[in-house]
């Protein structure tokens, strides 16, 4: 357990149904195919079931790693009872929590966790209901309790809630509504797309957003959006809107013949990955807006796919109970992990720092010198070795003459 | 299961074969209803079966005189799960059928090995209750080979048969003789114990050789399936846990259940 937070590993969070978060673990970040489930916290009660999970928002291109590292190995979960709770993502041990007092089932729709200030974690949540709240918590030694900062109502029913990595713009969708975006300072509306138009049959389809996602955690502006498509099917569209663009979507293409699920737009930005309801898990690519390679292996409704922050790493669950990690540019299946109960949260964890480039450098050039001190000794020694047999074979002649010589 | 109700249906405009497949499932799965379909949206039906108590709902689907579906679903927010009815037989065309007795079956589930199987398998067994009437000998199987669910419906009798001698047929495990003294309660019950142990022992020895013969009841078809879904019927907006050839070529050599 003490090399968990070791440089250069992997590690992922999964929520799942029964309440359960696992850590799934593999030493070397380049050894994906040896990652296993290694920790397991949790009741196992439907009641609690994990239906969010994440870590504290890396702010942008500057990897803020001033923060300690507690604050670093954080994990939020909200449970479908309603209760908020900040987990030591590396003990387990809960560190913040917030139960929901109130009777009426009202399961989180989303949930952001940001950890600007030295002791304090913000947890942004937003309910199926439409309230979202703003809770604080001081993470110390023992359990702190989360108390709610603000709180405000969005239209319900909200099905995913997205934030932006500084909180300035929330992006909110649902059975029913189009996408909202929200300002958190001022808790007003920013923005609200148009209800599609009639198609050429006359018919609008019920506006639905079953996933929404930033393309970019630093860009307020850009949202990927999955909706309905042709009215009567269970077709979905991917769109993406341009808040300054325009009320409608500036791009859309036609995934497949079930419900988005998930989305996971690449840190690159050059596309997203996109899962279904079927299970079919894909990338679109946004140059031509259009599949650019389907990821083999999922069986079951897509719940979450997740991005790994710096490496080209996808990790994707659902309802097949698997955690699988895909290679993204090869879009093939690196490994799955078979966790027993239906994951419905990821969330990659960058508790441990990256190595810095130089630091890589210098370790590389040491394995290389090393390695060619030892080609050369092995040299040395088999030219030695050499040297030797040649020098017994021609002592041996000699010998062997003048023993002759003596016979003689 | 005190709250066990089934509610069958089947799909609009059913035919005559419909309702002679009907009269022998009704017979054959206790505490289940017929609604007739009369054009209700499924998604509909489900919430008025939930209302009124149903515990599941199945519906048969046929067309052009052929049953070749069958949807069950578990309310209520239980899995629904798709399946493909091939080889339907009704009883009165098996040869030697047998009327199935009011008695709880016993359930066999053979095969279903993965976790896929076990969710499928469990489904289809919550739909019999879960104490069964062993005097009744009935027995409904569902065995998967291949993917394959074969169903069959029968009623056992056993028959002990020692060395040289005749068969002799034991309806459970009492052997009635035609010459048996007439004997009180208590006397009988001593006797039937001694004569199972008898018995048992026998067979254990190797004397006796036990045998179970057959007599199929009941409709007798296979089922294969289509896909499952997690909450109750939805095929637009609903999540599935597995569906069959997603998009892709047939696989005739991964099996799933």
């Amino acid at each position: 357990m003490s090399n968990m937070a070791a440089p250069g590993s992997l590690r992922i969070f999964a929520g799942d149904e029964m309440g359960f978060v696992k850590t799934i673990f593999s030493e070397s970040s380049e050894q994906v195919a040896l990652a296993t489930m290694v920790t397991r916290w949790g009741e196992g009660q439907r009641r609690l079931s994990a239906d969010c999970i994440c870590v504290p928002e890396a702010s942008g291109s500057t990897s803020d790693y001033s923060s300690s590292a507690l604050m670093r190995s954080l994990l939020a979960v909200a449970r479908a009872n309603g209760s908020l709770e900040i987990l030591n993502s590396l003990t387990g041990e809960m560190m913040a929590s917030f139960s929901n007092i109130q009777g009426t089932r009202d399961p989180y729709a989303g949930l952001h966790m940001f950890t600007n200030n030295a002791e304090k974690v913000t947890l942004l949540s937003c309910t199926q209901g439409g309230t979202m709240r703003i809770s604080e918590a001081e993470i110390g030694d023992s359990c702190a309790s989360l108390e709610e900062k603000t709180s405000w109502k969005v239209v319900a029913p909200v099905s995913c809630m997205r934030a932006t990595s500084q909180m300035s713009t929330i992006a909110v969708g649902g059975e029913g509504r189009v996408l909202a975006l929200w300002d958190a300072e001022t808790q007003k509306l920013k923005f609200r797309a148009k209800v599609p138009d009639p198609d050429f049959l006359g018919l609008r389809p019920k506006p639905h957003v079953s996933s929404l996602a930033f393309l970019n955690s630093d860009d307020e502006n850009k949202v990927l959006v999955a909706g309905p498509g042709q009215v009567g099917t269970s077709k979905h569209k991917v769109m993406l809107y341009d808040v300054k663009a325009g009320p409608r979507p500036q791009q859309q293409m036609d995934f497949g013949e079930a419900m988005v699920t998930a989305l996971a737009p690449a840190p690159n930005g050059s596309g997203a990955f996109v899962g279904d309801a079927h299970g079919k898990l894909a990338f679109v690519d946004f140059r031509t807006f259009r599949i650019n390679g389907i990821l083999k292996g999922t069986s079951g409704s897509v719940r979450s796919i997740v991005h790994h922050p710096t490496l080209p790493i996808i990790a994707c669950t659902g309802l097949d109970r698997f955690v699988r990690f895909h290679d993204t540019q090869k879009k093939s299946l690196l490994h799955s992990v078979y966790l027993k109960q239906v994951g419905l949260s990821l969330a990659f964890d960058v508790c441990a720092p990256p190595i810095s480039q130089d630091v890589v450098e210098d370790e590389q050039e040491e394995q290389a010198a090393a390695l060619v001190a030892e080609e050369e000794t092995r040299k040395r020694k088999q030219k030695e070795e050499r040297k030797k047999e040649r020098k017994e074979k021609k002592n041996g002649g000699k010998k062997r003459r003048q023993v002759e010589d003596d016979d003689e | 299961v005190a709250c066990l109700q089934v509610l069958m249906t089947t799909s609009d405009h059913p035919s005559a074969i419909m309702f002679h497949f009907l009269e022998d499932m009704l017979r054959m799965i206790p505490n289940a209803t017929y609604y007739k379909r009369g054009g209700y949206e499924l998604k509909k039906i489900c919430d008025y079966a939930s209302g009124r108590d149903f515990t599941h709902v199945v519906i048969f689907n046929e067309n052009r005189k052929l049953i070749n579906g069958m949807v069950v679903i578990y309310l209520p927010y239980g899995p629904t799960a798709h399946f493909r009815i091939s080889n339907m037989v009704l009883s009165k065309k098996i040869k030697n059928h047998g009327k199935p007795t009011r008695h709880r079956p016993e359930l066999i589930l053979n095969n279903f090995t993965t976790r896929l199987g076990h969710r499928v398998g469990r489904l289809l067994a919550t739909m019999w209750p879960h104490n069964p009437e062993f005097r009744g000998r009935r027995a409904v199987t569902f065995h998967n080979q291949r993917d394959f669910i074969f169903f069959r419906h029968h009623r056992y009798i056993f028959e002990t048969r020692e060395d040289g001698k005749e068969r002799k047929e034991h309806k459970g495990h009492l052997a009635k003789e035609a010459d048996e003294p007439r004997l009180t309660k208590d006397a009988k019950n001593k006797l039937k114990s001694k004569k199972i142990k008898k018995e048992v022992k026998d067979a254990a020895a190797g004397k006796v050789s036990v045998s179970a013969r057959l007599q199929e009841l009941g409709p007798r078809f296979c089922l294969r399936l289509q896909s499952l879904n997690r909450g109750t019927f939805n095929s637009k907006s609903g999540e599935f846990e597995w569906i069959r050839n997603n998009g892709k070529s047939v696989t005739r050599k991964k099996f799933v259940l």
